[in-house]
């Protein structure tokens, strides 16, 4: 049996030596090792988003990405939105005002992935919300809320 | 890093990439002969989450008490069955 390697990368801006085994999953190795429980595993075949992390400022399922690939890269979880840890992020805040959160499975991903978008894109139109979001799904179907929360976002 | 660099020479922490990739059971076999690419990895990764799941539901799966019907049982069974009718 092979044995585990070690990954030196950045996580939430702080350096973290993983080990992993081989195809061990990004999301088992954030989740066990880190401690870091805020991305969830949803369908666990990279449907749903629910497990986005964002490696070097591309959003991704970490549940499809191997651990050894973010050798050297940084990775930026939900745990690493807030502001010095206790302000909460824009976009945060605003799923908070609009209802935005349901069950909350599908909330950290949504979140990361709108993150990401208004990165990319500061003043999105309605369609390219839905378009930034298009990979994650909520099972509670509140997509409404979502996409005020998003557009909320973009005005503070 | 990029998944078409996982080659041969490529190390991590000291160990091959083909170590880490669990592809030393492949014996005389080259990595340039196992399919490395991003649709690969990512069956083999979709792969990974059912097996996690098939495990973590065995592990909280109630077992029936009762005893499984193995050949032998069925075998015996008939054995018994027979000597009862030539009685």
């Amino acid at each position: 049996m092979a044995a585990q390697a070690q990954i030196q990368c950045v996580v939430n801006s702080e350096p973290a030596t993983l080990y992993a085994y081989p195809m061990e999953r990004l999301l088992d190795v954030l989740r066990e090792q880190l401690r870091l429980t805020g991305s969830k595993e949803g369908c666990g075949e990279g449907e749903c988003g629910a497990c986005s992390v964002m490696i070097d400022g591309q959003i991704v399922n970490s549940c499809l990405v191997p651990a050894v690939q973010v050798e050297g890269c940084s990775i930026k979880t939900i745990e690493g939105l807030a502001l010095d840890g206790h302000q909460l992020h824009d976009v945060q805040q605003a799923f908070i005002e609009c209802g935005g959160a349901q069950c909350g499975i599908c909330t950290p991903g949504m979140i990361m992935a709108a993150v990401n978008l208004l990165e990319k894109t500061p003043n999105p139109n309605e369609s390219e919300i839905r378009d930034g979001l298009a990979g994650n799904l909520c099972r509670c179907t509140g997509y409404m809320k979502i996409f005020e929360s998003v557009a909320r976002a973009c005005q503070k | 890093m990029p998944l078409h660099r996982l080659h041969e020479d490529f190390r991590i922490g000291g160990a091959r990439v083909s170590e880490i990739a669990g592809l030393s059971y492949v014996g005389p076999l080259r990595m340039s002969q196992i399919d490395m690419s991003a649709a690969a990895i990512t069956a083999r990764l979709k792969l990974v989450s059912q097996l996690r799941r098939l495990c973590l539901s065995l592990g909280t799966a109630k077992v029936d008490p009762r005893p499984l019907e193995t050949n032998e049982n069925v075998k015996n069974k008939g054995q018994q069955k027979l000597k009862k009718e030539s009685k």
